[in-house]
């Protein structure tokens, strides 16, 4: 049931004004407080509610009040420090990253359109609930495993956006971050109030989120290592859509100076680190090969084994590009 | 290219890498002085945000007012806990399914809804639709309306009335195909019907083309067994349209504003055709559905003289609801619960249940057409499987392919099965019809080799006659200029495409970036010929004009203001005739009793061109009558220009008009008033229907790059080209040519509902994940408009028309075609769907 | 409190009273400003656009912003630039850029912000520029030059002097 000019579930606003205040109103609501940023994806879960009253939360926890702000790029000892909260339209038009992070500022130029560019932050891109059509079709009218539920709709209904690297935890959501797989690709870390984890490490599935992080936890900060001066990196993404669009295959590549990193997304729960293309790569191999090692152990199922030759062509693409030698072809 | 050297080509708008627009004239038309040429448009306020839209009106102490939507494709409301609602903060009224205020002698208790094949019977007004007890598709208003003080309050009384309210879920249908089967569950039980089948007769399809009857569903025009058995080659397929088309029922969700107050009843609608009493009075079918101001005046209790209609501004509308008993259901709602209430309502419905409704054409077309080897189509077969036509008034392929060739044998039938998905409407179409045309024509050029330009012209014409020579004396006989539309449209297109050095066989041209390059064209008649609305001599259209003593007028009708510059194109047309100064005349749409338009809306201006142009030669003859009376002159000896009245020999010896009006007041005081028949070409009622011939073409390129290894369409560059008989405000066809051409495109590239096909749900009827483009896909665009004056409005009119859309749809499916040397025989042709049509999915 | 200037003029808002903090920017500018020119087409999930106000100069979302959050900001709507005379709308109007006129004022402030930030922008600029607002009706073509004449005209503004 949606009604036009639907107001948000009520909820209380807590502008923290440290991250130790965060994290301590985070606590004490024990799960029913969310972080809250930019606001572009959390605000739509208390517009729609797609989940059950038990997930909705009760409180929002402004971070963006925090002082200082973790509003922030800058490159200390060949190290990029972006804060939490830097809004991704700045990450895009930052010299620093697209001199040096090329696919990080293609993919926050990726994303959405510009007003969610500038609303929009890093961590909660990366964060970001699942966007399956079942998940958030509103008033829990599909209430799946992500959920607390047992069944998942998708792979019995229609899939044809869903994973084609098989389920997690009985989920086969793709993963819509844009700034997911670049960051796998460049290796970045996430620095949280508790810890520092790879980033390949962050995502999970878990009911609902889709990171490792805990209740009381926070982003705080995500760093990438400059990569050596003969890398170059490059984005791609594949939607229907010029704008707007989540993606429906996305790829991010570090290539050169003895790098190889190939990472893939929208096709799993969770971005798909291609190691046997790295492999490939790193023992002589060929851009195309590759590309068909990437897509090694794809289930191809009637309704989405299109994105396998697609997800195949864009890893062929992106590497070709960021070795110089290849141009779009025919898109994205 | 022959004909361009001989043409005055105008190009009066500022152009831009993707949008290029020319006016195609013969140095022989005329040059008007206002009429065809660039004015600055009279409705710029609106984008101020100055000018209410439909839901930026509030009224004092107004409530707002809301449906539960139905969560399942298929159920009953059992029960519902309405006092539970009704204690709610806010709450104001509560109507359940099933109250009686709802409920009419005869009317299946509990079990009516609206669909688009209910009739409004305006003499007993079967308001149990407004709220029906069975929900038929997903996102449905059923069960439970609610009006409260404000949306916050509105919202919770509706998520809490989901737990007030016992479900029995039922066994639904969503595929046309399944629906027909013999075990297939009932989809709509209220119809009272053991099967899907739509009985047409009871539906009461309507006969909007002469030549099938009521009620078929079977129709067939000359030998099509002979006409197989004379050709050289028959291709057969099949092609499956799940075209949606969100926005239909415009971009601004719906709302309807009631107030009934001390037996007068006031509306706010926005629905593109206020009509006051129904369609095609004297005709034994049931009147149309849509809102009519006879339905309201019938549930609000009051006599049709106190219902006063406001139509503000809003987020338009492209025909689509209007011919929807569903549009009627909002207003209605309104009107009830204003009644019990006492105050104002406003009614607020959802993008799901009103803009995600489904396109006309949606559906199975299976095809059979025979040609000869010189490319003569001698017969076309089409069996379809598909909403009930154009909202029930034709066949799918009954329409415009027999309206403009020389095709003579023709089978067409159609199944309509009731399913459990949201009504079907129309807009930008003609799809149903130029899909047809167009699938019959793209295949037989592709089976022949032949270029399709050729394919087109070889079988021009009209009810199986060819356009030369037959048709080209008819044309002289009736008074249009014998001119060839469709080879002065192809040839403009052609030239502007560069088609000659472009055209190739399918497959047959990869590019360096390993893109398939592919060109595509598709063609059909002008939207609409004014006769076939069929209006009776005693149907009311009427337009009034009253001048001011500052020298300013305003023409008084009603009309909605959709967003075709419709107070610019008038004021030209009035001005131009009249001698008044364009930028002295305003539009008042809102005048109660004066009509304008016919009633479909989609033909505005074959019509209101007549209006506007009788309305300013009544108003120059008055000026001039008056005016001679004060000098002393006869009318003859005068003359009107940029509002001052003058003598032609003696141009010093003048006055003004504000100055005539501000003397002769009581002359001018009641109005000058016209009808629009005497300046509409051709007769009104034809001769005989099979006389009546749509003489104006349109036609469409489309030039695309398709990426094989992910199955990407990439729009390269369109060429649009309608005869639209006349230009009178170039801004404004070009919008329409425009828009309908980027619709098209989208259609056929992405616009889709996705539905679970465990549950019906409709899964994406979310902007985020329905393909409506934004203008980051925008493509190049070459439109010109034509002259030919072939029309049957005023100059020789004949508009744009809804056809862009369809038809671009159509040259895409082609372009596509010739990229890859493969049919895509479903769409909305989405990047898997190509992918599987090259054997790579 | 909350204190927010909005088209130049400075507003002060009472939290828990006037606004709460679910209280979405663009319901606060609607229903208690009169601001109408700010619209819905997609339900507030953030995707047509037709809500776009500018924040501090950034294009933003008004249906998917908290008011509450927008405490010592500087918001500006199309009323504010009719106002002003801004050399958007007159372009926009007589370029034909708007048909049913709904998603208009989203697309002047979209197209505010791209000129503000760029004020001699390219077409591939504009296009990317006001990507994030829908239209339904197929103004795109004819709003690409209404954006053109507008950086124009601010162009020969500042260019200052007489020609």
């Amino acid at each position: 049931m949606i009604l036009m000019g639907r107001p948000f579930r009520r909820f209380e606003l807590i502008n923290a004004g440290t991250v130790d205040e965060a994290v301590r109103a985070l606590s004490k609501y024990d799960g029913r407080a969310w972080p809250f940023a930019g606001g572009t994806d959390v605000l739509r879960v208390l517009r729609f509610r797609p989940l059950p009253e038990d997930l909705m939360p009760d409180a929002l926890v402004n971070l963006k009040t925090i002082s200082p702000s973790m509003s922030y790029i800058k490159e200390e000892d060949g190290v990029l420090r972006i804060g939490a909260t830097t809004r991704l339209a700045d990450i895009s038009r930052d010299p620093l990253v697209r001199s040096g992070y090329q696919a990080l500022a293609e993919a926050a130029e990726a994303v959405a359109t510009p007003q969610i560019r500038e609303m929009g932050t890093i961590a909660g891109n990366i964060s970001q609930l699942p966007q399956c059509l079942y998940f958030r079709k509103p008033d829990d009218r599909f209430h799946c495993a992500r959920k607390g539920g047992s069944v998942c709709y998708a792979q019995s209904g229609d899939y044809r956006y869903h994973s084609i690297f098989g389920a997690v935890n009985n989920c086969i959501m793709p993963n819509t971050s844009d700034i997911a797989p670049a960051l796998v690709a460049v290796g970045a870390r996430i620095v949280t109030n508790k810890r520092t984890l790879e980033a390949e490490g962050f995502w999970d599935v878990r009911v609902p989120g889709n990171t490792v992080l805990d209740r009381d936890e926070i982003i705080t900060e995500i760093q990438v290592t400059r990569p050596p001066p003969g890398a170059r990196s490059k984005f791609l993404k594949f939607a229907v859509r010029k704008s707007i669009d989540f993606p429906l295959v996305n790829v991010a590549v570090v290539r050169g100076d003895g790098v190889a990193r190939v990472a893939l997304n929208a096709v799993a729960p969770k971005p798909y680190r291609a190691y046997a293309a790295e492999e490939v790569l790193l023992g002589g191999g060929s851009e195309e090969e590759a590309a068909s090692a990437a897509l090694d152990g794809a289930v191809p199922l009637q309704m989405n084994r299109w994105k396998i030759s697609v997800a195949r062509t864009l890893v062929k693409r992106a590497l070709l590009m960021a070795s110089g030698r290849g141009a779009e072809g025919g898109g994205p | 290219m022959e004909g361009a050297e001989h043409r005055r080509i105008k190009r009066p708008l500022r152009e831009n890498p993707y949008l290029v627009f020319e006016q195609w004239q013969f140095p022989e038309d005329p040059e008007f002085k206002v009429i065809g040429r660039y004015v600055e448009p009279k409705d710029g306020r609106k984008i101020t945000g100055r000018e209410l839209y439909m839901r930026d009106i509030k009224l004092p102490g107004m409530l707002y007012a809301g449906w539960l939507t139905s969560p399942y494709a298929h159920a009953l409301v059992r029960s519902v806990d309405a006092d539970a609602i009704r204690s709610m903060p806010g709450v104001r009224d509560v109507l359940t399914c099933k109250d009686p205020d709802l409920h009419v002698e005869g009317s299946p208790e509990g079990l009516a809804a609206a669909g688009e094949l209910e009739p409004l019977n305006v003499k007993r007004p079967e308001i149990a639709f407004v709220l029906p007890c069975e929900a038929v598709f997903e996102g449905q208003p059923v069960g439970v309306a609610v009006a409260a003080d404000n949306m916050r309050s509105l919202y919770d009384a509706i998520w809490a009335a989901r737990s007030k309210v016992n479900w029995e879920e039922l066994p639904f249908v969503v595929d046309r195909d399944e629906a027909l089967r013999p075990d297939a569950p009932v989809a709509q039980l209220f119809r009272g019907q053991e099967t899907n089948a739509v009985d047409p007769k009871s539906a009461g399809l309507l006969p909007f083309v002469p030549w099938v009857p009521s009620g078929a569903s079977r129709w067939e025009m000359g030998n099509p067994d002979e006409g197989f058995r004379q050709a050289d080659g028959i291709v057969e397929f099949e092609v499956k349209a799940n075209v949606n088309m969100w926005g239909g029922g415009g971009v601004e969700p719906w709302a309807a504003i009631a107030w009934l107050h001390d037996g007068h009843l006031e509306l706010w609608i926005r629905n593109q055709v206020p009509r006051k009493t129904g369609l095609f009075e004297g005709l034994e079918s049931p009147p149309p559905k849509g809102l009519t101001m006879e339905v309201a005046a019938a549930v609000a209790g009051v006599p049709l003289s106190r219902v006063k209609v406001h139509i503000p501004y809003f987020g338009t509308s492209y025909g689509g609801m209007n011919w929807n008993g569903y549009s009627v259901i909002p207003t209605l709602l309104a009107i009830l619960f204003s009644r019990r209430t006492g105050r104002p309502v406003m009614v607020l419905a959802d993008w799901s249940s009103w803009s995600g409704i489904i396109g006309e054409e949606e559906g199975r077309y299976r095809f059979k057409v025979g040609f000869k080897r010189d490319g003569t189509i001698t017969a076309v077969e089409v069996r379809s499987n598909v909403t009930w036509g154009i909202a029930g008034l034709t066949m799918p392929g009954s329409w415009k392919i027999v309206e403009s060739t020389s095709i003579k044998n023709f089978r067409v039938e159609g199944v309509y099965p009731y399913t459990n998905k949201p009504p079907a409407a129309c807009y930008k179409h003609g799809t149903t019809e130029c899909l047809v045309l167009n699938e019959v024509f793209s295949r037989v050029a592709a089976a022949l080799g032949m270029d399709p330009t050729e394919l087109a012209l070889r079988n021009d014409g009209s009810m199986g006659l060819p356009m030369h020579p037959d048709l080209d004396e008819i044309k002289a006989a009736q008074g249009f200029p014998v001119r060839d539309s469709l080879r002065e449209v192809v040839e403009a297109g052609k030239r502007a495409i560069d088609w000659d050095h472009k055209w190739h066989r399918p497959g047959a041209m990869r590019l360096p970036n390993g893109n398939y390059h592919g060109i595509g064209f598709a063609w059909c008649p002008e939207w609409q010929v004014a006769p076939w609305h069929s209006v009776s001599p005693d149907t009311a259209f009427q337009v009034g004009l009253f001048l001011n003593e500052d020298g300013t007028a305003v023409i008084r009708g009603l009309r909605a203001l959709v967003g075709n510059h419709e107070p610019s194109t008038y004021a030209q047309i009035v001005a131009e005739e009249s001698g008044l100064r364009y930028e002295d005349i305003e539009f008042d749409h809102e005048f109660q009793d004066a009509v304008l338009s016919p009633p479909s809306g989609s033909n505005g201006l074959v019509w209101n061109s007549a209006l506007m142009k009788e309305l300013g030669m009544r108003t120059r003859q008055k000026l001039l009558e008056v005016a001679g009376k004060h000098m002393g002159k006869e009318p003859g000896e005068l003359d009107v220009k940029d509002g001052v009245i003058y003598e032609k020999a003696n141009p010093g010896n003048s006055i003004s008009v504000g100055s005539l009006v501000a003397k002769y007041r009581e002359h001018f005081a009641g109005g000058i008033w016209a009808t629009g028949r005497s300046a509409l070409k051709g007769t009104l009622i034809p001769p005989s229907p099979m006389e009546a011939h749509s003489w104006g073409r349109q036609a469409a390129f489309v030039e695309v790059e398709v990426d094989p290894e992910t199955g990407r369409i990439e729009v390269k560059n369109v060429v649009i080209v309608n005869d639209v008989g006349r230009v009178v405000n170039p801004g404004s066809v070009a919008g329409q040519q425009y828009g309908g051409v980027y619709m098209g495109i989208s259609r056929a590239l992405g616009e889709e509902i996705i539905y679970d096909p465990n549950t019906g749900v409709k899964l994406n009827d979310t902007l985020a994940w329905y393909y409506v483009p934004t203008i980051a896909d925008v493509y190049p665009v070459h439109a010109i408009a034509v002259e030919t004056g072939l029309g049957y409005g005023a100059y020789g009119i004949m508009g744009v028309g809804e056809d862009p859309a369809a038809l671009t749809r159509a040259a895409l499916r082609s372009a596509v075609h010739n990229a890859i040397g493969r049919w895509v025989n479903e769409d909305p042709m989405t990047p898997d769907r190509v992918l599987r049509a090259l054997g790579r999915a | 409190m909350i204190r927010l200037t909005v088209n130049g003029k400075r507003y002060e808002f009472k939290v828990g009273v006037d606004v709460m903090p679910f209280t979405a920017l663009r319901e606060l500018l609607r229903d208690r400003l009169g601001l109408t020119s700010l619209k819905e087409m997609c339900e507030g999930e953030g995707v047509c656009g037709s809500c776009t106000v500018l924040v501090d100069g950034r294009p933003t979302l008004s249906c998917l912003t908290l008011a509450v959050d927008c405490d010592g900001k500087e918001i500006e709507t199309v009323e504010g630039l009719a106002e002003s005379g801004h050399p958007l709308l007159e372009a926009f109007s007589r370029n034909y850029a708007y048909q049913c006129g709904y998603c208009t004022p989203g697309f002047i402030m979209s197209a505010k912000a791209l000129l503000d930030r760029n004020p001699d922008p390219s077409y591939e600029d504009i296009v990317r520029g006001l990507s994030g607002n829908i239209c339904r009706c197929g103004t795109y073509a004819a709003i690409l030059s209404a954006t053109r004449e507008a950086a124009d005209a601010l162009k020969a503004r500042r260019g200052g002097g007489g020609l």
